[in-house]
């Protein structure tokens, strides 16, 4: 277990891949939640191995936490240690967050409601216009697998057995992710002898591994899924994926190419000419350009 | 004193007097509200020819000039672009002799005292933004969910209500103001800029006036907008109106394998309206 800094806060990981910039977003990410949050205002972040960090943005984070060891070296999507955010927290309640994500208003209220349980995801992401998403485009394998529709986009825990046995479980998952997946393709060729034979209830485990999916096969292992899998309207956030917005015209995956956004200088933020208010997760990862981080740095409450 | 706000303005293709006179005759029968009527001079003498009891069916008649610089295209057998004289609706803060108004559009069929329970609604306005197909289905179009493809959720100005307060006479002051900035604010809302639609322009007054969010999942006390408790029932062009009765009303919907009758008890908005004026002479032996 990590150390404690304090009660609570917010972790996100920034493992920079290829030419895409996760740091930068979590300095965003930190800016935002510095600028509207006002008891819980602390964002720390997870980073490879020395990564290097300018010194502007570690003003802007509450502890920089460098893994003693990566598991996603070998990855060009960084899900692999998702695992570890359990154990690595510096806080007794954490809200952990994907990095690409904004704060347009203060969730404080949000934390008392949340510590009501030991582990808490959404599970009823919205849509920009404030509407459920409801049979995700990109939930398939979730639906036909029966598994709780959980986005670790956002999601509370605290530091307890019960949260540490899910990590753990967890963990196995994604250290297993290519055999689970492979046992499952084996047990499909023709003439092996076993052909037709279910070796575990996942129907087309996916290919490239999913932290939403690993934890929600954990739920689903410890036959917790009912009581941290059912689908709520709390705690919720805005989840950018062009396919669920419930769009005629679809024609990019970036939806900054379809939807009209504006970030004024007082941090008011439209999408579609909808205010945000809930966390918002843009998804697209060209979204934080130097005018918007200008913006966010200077803001003044 | 509650009552009820209707509309017409005759064009070159569409009687429109006639139907708000048969919306008026259901209206009376069903509501027992009094009813106030806008119109133009032409379309009022023209329905006081063909109608002895026009004078005695309307509570008051209030005369204004048919609105202009507005047309819309038809199809079918109307085929081309005519005049459409919708855009005194924006007036009916003004125009409306009542305390709570419900207005109407005229190809509204009332066949029950539903709409009487809306006046019971703690709202200053009150109007829908999500519609019901006759088979009591969600209409999921996102061309009659919102204003433009990615654009802010549309209200229907088909059925509206108001009281005379400060807040609703803010509303209609919004609208009046979206009016004139018709055409900058279609670059931001992205709708086309013709016809004028009322519709798209409460939608946009409805929106800011919620701050920019759609609140219809969660109502409070302070919400100026509100929806309506009683359903209004779609049909579109396409489906045929076959009768009406002074409790129901029957359509037939769909085409080939798919087609079949529906008979309600509720109101429908008759979206064909030269199908909803061909069966004038039936609802006035009905309902006269």
């Amino acid at each position: 277990m990590g150390r404690i800094k304090r009660q609570r806060g917010f972790l996100t990981i920034a493992q920079n891949s290829g030419d895409i910039d996760y740091l930068k977003m979590a300095y965003a990410l930190g800016i935002s939640i510095r600028n509207s949050q006002m008891a819980v205002p602390y964002l720390s972040v997870i980073i490879s191995k020395d990564m290097i960090i300018p010194d502007k943005y570690r003003e802007v984070f509450d502890e920089v936490i460098e893994l003693s060891w990566d598991d996603a070296t070998n990855s060009s999507w960084k899900i692999d240690n998702k695992w570890k955010i359990i154990f690595i927290s510096p806080y007794e309640e954490t809200i952990f967050l994907d990095c690409d994500m904004l704060f347009p208003t203060n969730i404080d209220t949000w934390w008392n409601t949340l510590s009501d349980r030991d582990i808490w995801f959404s599970t009823s992401p919205r849509t920009y216009r404030g509407g459920v998403i409801k049979n995700s485009a990109y939930r398939e394998a979730f639906r036909i697998n029966g598994l709780p529709n959980i986005y670790t986009t956002f999601m509370y825990f605290k530091q307890n057995e019960i949260v540490f046995k899910i990590a753990e479980v967890v963990k196995n998952i994604m250290h297993n992710w290519e055999n689970l997946k492979n046992y499952y393709n084996y047990r499909n060729i023709p003439n092996d002898g076993h052909q037709g034979e279910w070796t575990h209830f996942i129907n087309n485990f996916p290919d490239v591994m999913s932290g939403d999916f690993a934890y929600a096969l954990a739920l689903k292992t410890l036959g917790i899924d009912n009581l941290y899998g059912n689908e709520e309207l709390f705690p919720s956030f805005v989840h950018m994926k062009v396919l669920d917005q419930n769009l005629t015209k679809t024609y990019d995956d970036d939806w900054t190419k379809i939807v009209p956004h504006s970030i004024k200088d007082d941090m008011s933020f439209l999408v579609g000419n909808h205010l945000q208010y809930r966390p918002f997760h843009y998804v697209t990862k060209n979204f934080i350009t130097d005018e918007l981080l200008y913006k966010l740095e200077n803001f003044n409450a | 004193m509650n009552g009820i706000l209707l509309f017409a303005h005759d064009n070159d293709v569409l009687n429109y007097g006639e139907l708000t006179y048969n919306c008026a005759l259901m209206c009376k029968f069903h509501l027992k509200l009094p009813i106030a009527l806008v119109v133009d001079e032409s379309t009022w003498d023209k329905l006081c020819e063909s109608k002895t009891k026009a004078n005695d069916l309307f509570h008051e008649i209030i005369i204004v000039s048919a609105p202009s610089d507005n047309c819309r295209k038809h199809s079918g057998t109307i085929a081309g672009v005519h005049p459409y004289f919708n855009l005194s609706r924006l007036s009916a803060y003004e125009l409306s002799p009542f305390e709570k108004t419900l207005v109407l559009d005229s190809d509204v069929i009332v066949v029950n005292d539903y709409f009487g329970q809306d006046f019971n609604i703690n709202g200053h306005i009150v109007i829908d933004n999500k519609i019901k197909n006759l088979d009591f289905q969600p209409n999921l179009d996102n061309i009659n969910l919102f204003v433009g493809d990615n654009s802010i959720p549309l209200y229907w100005a088909t059925r509206f209500m108001f009281d005379k307060s400060a807040e609703s006479c803010n509303f209609f002051k919004l609208a009046q103001y979206v009016y004139e900035k018709y055409e900058h604010y279609s670059k931001i809302y992205g709708y086309k800029i013709s016809p004028i639609r009322v519709d798209v322009i409460f939608s946009i007054a409805a929106h800011m006036n919620q701050g920019y969010i759609d609140t219809s999942e969660y109502r409070n006390a302070g919400s100026t907008i509100h929806p309506f408790t009683s359903s209004l029932l779609w049909a579109w062009d396409d489906n045929l109106l076959l009768n009406v009765d002074n409790n129901s009303v029957e359509f037939h919907v769909g085409y080939g394998d798919d087609n079949q009758i529906i008979k309600t008890g509720h109101n429908v908005h008759c979206m064909n309206k030269l199908n909803l004026l061909s069966h004038s002479k039936h609802i006035e032996s009905v309902y006269g």
